[in-house]
């Protein structure tokens, strides 16, 4: 990074004493203006706070104690304590990521998109692994009361993290309290770790409980419709090369780079979270996806590994901006790229799904190809969507639909993750075989549920 | 002028209902309705520059500049830490500056700032009378101590107003 001209320290001197300082985190002198104003707002504030308790505090003193820090590289988000979310001004502290601008003009499409659909069911249900602050849910929330009240939400963020629960509470709590959102639908947040095999013996490792499981133990539905997620995904390479110092430095590793495999390094690395959440989209029957990525590279290996399951009715890529009315779209590997800027988010969907994104007009062309025997899946097609929860109580949510042939496709796909979790284990084959033991266990069950319902 | 029905009758609505919102009613001309810009007249950008975006990076800035494409205004807003907000008052500057291209003088903005100049120059004026008064009044209490001596007690008004200048001070008097 280059050094900051000694012409453009003494501008900045010029303008104020500490501006300078704050010339390296910023680069620019307009941002460091706008930042040492926002420091100066802050320490007023927080010294008024305290003069009224009685302590006796200087301004200047505080002030110039944020600059220092800021100069340091710590983000003003932490300094400040909160950060702008869409509307919602979101609590940070550190130890928990600070929400992104990129993944909240996402998560604001997407509820855009839903809340203008026609079809959605009484009870809408949104699960978002590994949610932080708990800005997702939440943002979501704020974005589908803006325009409806028909739809009750039920939101519920997993995080592997106490310290961010324990945070995503607290902006929960914080912004029912002060009206922000509506007093409508339930947001929960839950502990659960998102790559933990839900196969695997729960009590060897303390604080590995997989999703499904977890879902279970607190009575959970194990249905949920759509599955939002901004999961770690920078490569151990890039997190050196890429990420900014002040990311590094501050911000916890845990929410960045994916943790290390046996022979699982680099890219793949870097791309280990996604298998397992598109699995849980598989298992939880979700609608809509929707995974933020890095770049269009990490897009692209995503959306493959999304289509080689062959659960998808459609798969695009969103960039950062996905939310212009006559945003240039463009077709990148066989997906099409909507919006601009950088790739950041992969959207799937399927069945009913394609409605709520309002692309009804692709007919699901491969359900009856690939699914003939599987009549349980005809409810993912049109008719009233109030349904769509009935049958759940009856189908033990372990049950695959997947046909031998998909899961064949599917093992392919992620042999690498397989092997690596069996490795893991120290015995392969067996989680594997329990699966399928579990299929034809209950496969008598599923023929039922349709004709029960008269569909 | 000729006014819509419904807007001809709205001083009547005002004047008819129990206004608590005076200011709006002081103005002596009725403001241009506001400015409408249609998503499609702009183009919107958010400048984040290029380079990696997402977790690796965490932007403070939050800048919005928006581009009005007919008339080629070029409106940027970044003073707050929500986009949102910062979207929200670039467009509310950019309607002004559009009206100004439009109206001229009629525009908001205009009409805003001129009314705003006229009750400045009444207030200084009111100023400059007062200080004046006062400068004199100081003169005239000064006299007035010398005329106590001769006149009785009780009589102020008629010692103002034998002074010359202090019917000055009345008119300010009866005024405030």
């Amino acid at each position: 990074m280059p050094r900051i001209s000694t012409s453009a320290l003494r501008k900045a001197y010029a303008v104020d004493a500490l501006l300078p300082r704050l010339l390296p985190p910023c680069r620019d002198l307009r941002a460091a203006q706008n930042e040492l104003r926002w420091l100066r707002e802050h320490a007023d504030h927080v010294a008024d706070a305290r003069r009224a308790q009685g302590d006796t505090v200087s301004k200047s003193a505080l002030l110039r104690d944020l600059v220092k820090q800021r100069a340091s590289g710590k983000p003003l988000q932490y300094l400040l304590g909160t950060e702008f979310f869409g509307d919602l001004e979101i609590r940070c502290r550190p130890g928990v990521l600070i929400p992104r601008q990129d993944t909240a003009a996402s998560v604001q499409h997407l509820a855009r998109l839903v809340r203008k659909a026609q079809n959605l069911p009484s009870e809408l249900r949104v699960l978002d692994l590994c949610t932080g602050t708990g800005c997702i849910p939440l943002l979501f929330h704020h974005e589908l009361y803006a325009a409806r009240a028909d739809v009750e939400l039920r939101a519920l963020g997993i995080d592997i993290s106490g310290k961010a629960l324990q945070l995503a509470g607290h902006n929960h709590s914080r912004l029912r309290g002060d009206k922000t959102l509506a007093d409508k639908g339930s947001i929960h947040y839950m502990q659960a770790d998102v790559l933990a095999n839900p196969f695997a013996d729960a009590t060897r490792g303390r604080g590995r409980i997989a999703v499904s499981t977890a879902l279970r133990h607190a009575r959970l539905p194990h249905i949920w419709d759509i599955l939002i997620s901004n999961p770690p995904y920078i490569s151990p390479s890039g997190y050196w090369k890429t990420t900014t110092r002040s990311v590094r430095g501050f911000e916890p590793k845990l929410a960045l780079v994916p943790p290390p495999t046996a022979g699982n390094s680099g890219i793949a690395q870097g791309d280990r979270f996604y298998p397992p959440i598109l699995d849980i989209a598989s298992e939880v029957e979700a609608k809509i996806v929707l995974l933020e990525v890095a770049d269009l590279g990490q897009a692209l290996r995503v959306a493959r590994a999304a289509q080689a399951l062959r659960m998808f009715d459609g798969i695009e890529i969103w960039r950062e901006q996905p939310n212009e009315p006559d945003s240039p779209s463009s077709e990148v590997a066989g997906f099409r790229v909507l919006g601009e800027g950088n790739a950041r988010s992969v959207i799937c969907w399927r069945g009913t799904g394609a409605a709520w994104l309002g692309k009804s007009e692709r007919a699901p062309a491969y359900e009856d190809v690939a699914f003939p025997d599987v009549s349980h899946r005809a409810r993912f097609r049109t008719g009233p969507v109030s349904v769509v929860h009935q049958g759940e109580a009856l189908r033990p949510y372990w049950v695959k639909h997947l046909n031998e042939e998909q899961k064949a496709v599917k093992h392919n796909v992620w042999r690498d993750m397989e092997t690596n979790a069996a490795r893991e284990r120290g015995h392969s084959g067996a989680p594997e075989k329990q699966e399928l033991d579990t299929t034809v266990a209950h496969a008598e069950v599923l023929p039922k549920v349709p004709k029960k319902r008269g569909l | 002028m000729a006014l819509p029905p419904l807007l001809r009758r709205l001083p009547m609505l005002a004047r008819s209902t129990r206004s608590f919102a005076t200011s709006a009613l002081l103005l002596s001309k009725p403001l241009p309705p506001r400015r409408v810009i249609l998503d499609s007249e702009i183009i919107e950008k958010f400048l984040h520059g290029s380079g990696p975006g997402g977790q690796k990076i965490n932007k403070t800035s939050s800048a919005v500049q928006l581009k009005h494409l007919p008339t080629g205004i070029v409106v940027k807003y970044q003073d707050t830490r929500s986009r949102s907000l910062n979207r929200k008052r670039a467009r509310q500057i950019l309607g002004e500056k559009i009206e100004e291209l439009e109206l001229g003088e009629n525009a908001r903005t205009r009409v805003k700032a001129r009314e705003k100049s006229k009750k400045k120059g009444s207030a200084d004026k009111k100023k400059r009378r007062k200080y004046r008064a006062l400068a004199e009044g100081k003169e005239g209490v000064e006299a007035e101590e010398d005329v106590e001596d001769g006149v009785g007690e009780g009589s102020e008004p008629a010692a103002v107003e034998v002074e010359t200048g202090q019917s000055k001070v009345q008119d300010w008097k009866s005024e405030g």
